[in-house]
Order: structure tokens, then sequence, then C-alpha cells
């Protein structure tokens, strides 16, 4: 420092240093006031190596269904803190779109009598918005993993929820275009009405069997479909 | 010589203290609250447009549905962990006062009202609905919910005081604001690696189709691009591109800016090909934490360069200098 800056003054247009320094833009007070003890410090770093190897872990495994087994056990031994906090992600669209068969277009159709002849569109993914992409692209993965348990429940709570804003149907079912312009039927159901307030769904190709299903009770077929379902997430 | 080599390994400590723990300005931090607090209130905005109607005891994704999809019942699913009162009372009026609570939140993080407890609340009020519905999570969420927690470690405010600070006290440097700011970013920086990984893991990414699938299914806000076009190609190359570059370009302080003019194009491109202007707009909120403040910037180097050696000793009587 010069040594002229020593030179002690009480004229009014002389200031203090810290004043000086404040002028130049110069922080105020020195790093060391705030640092941290280095305990502190040590424990933070290994909660930062491990928060952040959680969720690179995360990030890198679920982007991928055949993830290694190490991964899987090291995704299950962290679960009680990467899923509350929110780093657990499912189906993270982190690629923007994949040539997979579930992101195609689907469309949401019913009948609203048995004598109808014609379908009517309740959804089109492809002009709705961003959540009705991501519940088809849902449905189209349950769809792969032949879970029609979820999609008879997702199929259930849109007729029930239908139902509630008007729109009576008899049918419903989730339709796809393939590359040839094929339609492709992902789902099928007929609704019964059981009550005032509640709808049952017969799928279409299980004729024996309606939802909904508890998901608590042993399904036979489905309980093993989503345990893969999930496993494969 | 041997020393030379070993210099970078034994100095990793030093580095990585200064990395994270060494005391930051919070001008840059403020700024990046401000930005994740903007886009959050804009979040939860559209929550209150949806979130009632989907994820209400009768709504499009009703109770039942929602739990059988976190796999309630079912080992090794995680459910336990998932924390939701849209589960316990699935009301739309609960639905839309965690939209409004969430909304009111984001706004106070965003003026720097409420300080910590501001991300908080937002951040709590976003994972109530994540947890009610995951698999309808969109990667904006996912970018702000960490933004939001990261912000409770420091807003760049002082304390817990529901008051803003004044500006003179905002000048100090505090160490909480460097691990808020180093968070940010780092999370950031991982989600973007983990973006681009997984876009060269498609085929779509490689054949050049990916812009055009994203247009036939009704994303983007340009219309149908042929799959043989010119230009859906050079985009799909470009957009592939963007994520890497900006990583690159991070890696170097001088290169910052065109980081961010990476990360910027890339937030266009997201907009306008896969239609999801939300996702765009909290890259570019967390971007922010990346982004040169010039002067701001300038104020944090006495400590780090030669121009001062070591701090001032401020225990010493005070001098008096000559003002210019």
């Amino acid at each position: 420092m010069p040594p002229s800056m020593n030179r002690q003054t009480s004229h009014p247009s002389l200031k203090t240093e810290p004043q000086a320094l404040g002028q130049l833009g110069l922080p105020l007070s020195p790093p060391q006031k705030n640092q941290w003890p280095l305990v502190l410090r040590s424990i933070l770093s290994i909660a930062i190596l491990f928060h952040f190897s959680v969720i690179a872990l995360s990030y890198l495994s679920n982007n991928s269904l055949q993830r290694s087994k190490l991964a899987d056990s090291l995704l299950q031994w962290v679960q009680p803190y990467s899923i509350p906090m929110g780093w657990y992600v499912e189906l993270a669209p982190l690629p923007l779109v994949t040539d997979a068969e579930y992101e195609r277009p689907v469309v949401i159709e019913y009948k609203a009598s048995p004598k109808e002849v014609q379908w009517t569109t309740l959804i089109d993914s492809s002009v709705a918005d961003a959540r009705w992409k991501r519940l088809v692209t849902l449905t189209g993965a349950l769809q792969e993993h032949d879970d029609s348990d979820g999609m008879s429940l997702i199929a259930h709570s849109i007729v029930a929820k239908a139902a509630s804003s008007g729109i009576v149907m008899d049918r419903i079912r989730f339709a796809t275009h393939k590359d040839s312009g094929a339609e492709t039927i992902v789902f099928e159901a007929k609704i019964i009405r059981l009550s005032e307030d509640d709808v049952t769904l017969v799928p279409r190709f299980e004729p024996t069997r309606s939802v909904p299903v508890l998901p608590s009770q042993p399904k036979p077929v489905s309980g093993n479909a989503t345990s893969e379902f999930h496993d494969a997430r | 010589m041997l020393a030379e080599w070993l210099r970078p390994v034994l100095s990793l400590p030093t580095s990585w203290d200064q990395f994270w723990f060494r005391a930051g300005l919070p001008q840059r931090l403020g700024n990046t609250r401000v930005a994740i607090g903007a886009v959050a209130l804009i979040q939860f905005l559209v929550y209150c447009a949806w979130v009632p109607d989907w994820l209400s005891g009768h709504g499009w994704f009703d109770s039942e549905t929602g739990r059988f999809f976190i796999g309630e019942g079912l080992p090794d699913t995680g459910s336990d962990f998932r924390w939701s009162p849209l589960f316990r009372w699935p009301s739309p009026m609960v639905a839309r006062s965690i939209c409004i609570l969430g909304g009111i939140a984001s706004a106070a993080t965003m003026a720097g009202i409420g300080s910590r407890l501001a991300p908080l609340l937002a951040w709590g009020c976003m994972m109530t609905i994540h947890h009610r519905a995951p698999w309808l999570t969109l990667p904006a969420e996912f970018l702000l919910s960490a933004g939001l927690l990261y912000l409770v470690i420091d807003t760049g405010r002082i304390g817990w005081s529901w008051r803003p600070a004044r500006f003179d006290s905002e000048g100090v440097p505090r160490t909480s604001v460097k691990l808020a700011t180093r968070c940010i970013q780092v999370h950031f920086l991982i989600w973007l690696a983990c973006c681009f990984a997984s876009m060269l893991q498609q085929d779509v990414w490689w054949n050049g189709s990916a812009i055009s699938i994203l247009s036939e299914q009704g994303h983007g806000l340009l219309g149908p691009i042929d799959r043989e076009s010119w230009m859906g190609q050079a985009m799909t190359l470009v957009m592939l591109l963007l994520p890497a570059a900006a990583i690159a370009c991070w890696s170097r302080i001088a290169t910052y800016p065109l980081g961010f003019i990476a990360i910027l194009a890339f937030a266009v491109a997201v907009a306008l090909f896969a239609g999801d202007g939300l996702y765009a707009l909290a890259m570019l909120a967390m971007s922010v934490s990346l982004l040169p403040l010039g002067r701001s910037e300038d104020r944090a180097i006495p400590y780090d360069s030669a121009i001062l050696p070591r701090p001032i000793e401020f225990a010493a009587p005070l001098h008096q200098v000559r003002t210019p």
C-alpha cells in the first residue's frame, strides 16, 4: 500500500478506507469472516458428492430401460433420499423425442351409444396440451408392457371425468396410426353403468374381467406386469 | 518433474474448497433467484389451469389411478416415500389452494421477500403436485424444483429476514451464496450432459428425423416438417450439438457468454420444435447462474488475483485515503 495512503487527516473530502473501497466497488469485508469451519466444509463436501452422484445416477439410469443391476441396486438404496426430494425421475423426457412406438400421437375416442357407428374424438394428443402427450406416452409404455390394468384405470378415470362434464359414453378406445397409415387400437373397452355415479369398464380383449381393480389386491397377470413396468423404469 | 505432475492432484482439496466454499457475492445468485422465481410463478399459473381438473378425486387422472401408478402396495416402487396431500384430500379446492400458495411463494421468491421460506414453500407445493402424478411431470418442473431447493441454501438476500435487504448489505460475500450458486450450476450442467447423452442414444437424433417426428406429434410451433427436408435434418443436427457446445463453453470462464448463447439457441429450438416454452424458460433461468455479470463479477476479482495479494486487515486502525 502506498505510504501516502497511511497519512492521518481529518479533511472532509477524505474518506475512510472501507468507504473508498465501497466506492470502487470492492467488497467491504474479507472472505475469512464468512469462512465456514473445516469440519462443516468436510461434512458438506461428502454430502455434495453423495447428492450429485445420486442425481447423475438417477438421470442416467432413468434414461435407459436396460440399466445395470448395480445401478438398479444403488437406485433402490437411495430411494428414501431421491424420491421425496424429486430426484428420482420416471420417464424423464431428457432426449425430447425418441423413435419409440409409444410416443406416437393417440386419439381418445368414444361412442355415446351402442348404435353409433362413428367414433367421436374426445382428445387428440397431437393437438392437446403437454399433459395429454405425457399421458399418451404413459399409455403407450403400458401397452408395450401389456399392462391392461393401468390402461383400464386411465380409461376409467377419463370416463368418470367425462361423465361429470355431461359426456355419456358407451365405449372408449385409444387409437394410433403407424407409419403406413394403418390404424392401431391401443385399448378399447365397453362401459357398464353400475349406478348414477359409478361405472366399470370391460376391456375388449379381456371380456371376462372388469375394472376398476384395487391395486393392493393380488393380481396374477397385472401384478407381474406392473412390477415389470416399475422395475423397467 | 514428478512434483509438477502431482501438483494438480495435490491442489485438489484447495481447488474443491475454493470451488464450493469460497465466499461469493450475491448478485449472480440474486439474478438467478429472480429468473427461477419468475418461471416458477408462470409454472404455478399453468398448474392452476390443469391441476384441479386432472389431479382431484374425480379428475382426468384420479386418485385411484394415481395410487396405482406410484406403485402403492408393490415392493421396491418407493411409493412409501411419496407424499402429497392430494392423495388424502383430493378435492379441486385443495388442488387450487396448493397452486395459489405455490404461486404466491414463487412471486415472493422472485421479489426476494420471505427469504429462504419462500423458495422452500414453492418447492414444497411443486413436490406435492409431482408426487401425486410423477408420470405426468414435465422437464421444466425437474429443473425448477431443483433450482427452488438450492435457493433455500441462500437466496442472495440476508438471513431469514422477511424484509428485502438493503443494497449495501447485499455486497457482502457469503459462503452460502457460493454454495447455492454452485449447486444450481452443477445441477444444470448434469441435466444438460444427461440430456445430450440421452439424445445421442436415440436413432432419431442420428438419422436426422427427430425434429420432423416432434413436428408430426404436434409439439412444434412450425407445423409438420418433412422427414426428407434438409431443414429438418439440419436443425436436428444443430439441436443435438447445442447442449454439447454449451457444456464445452462453460468449462472455461472466458467462453461463458458463448455457453449462454448456445443454451439460448437450444431453448429457442426447444420452444419452436418441441413446443415446450416452459422448459425453454426453465433452462434459461437456470443458466442465469452461469451468466457473466460484468462489473459485479469484477468486484470479486481482487480476492482471486494478484491485485491485492491478501485481504485488507480491518482489525488494524482504519486509515483514511484521499478520494479522487
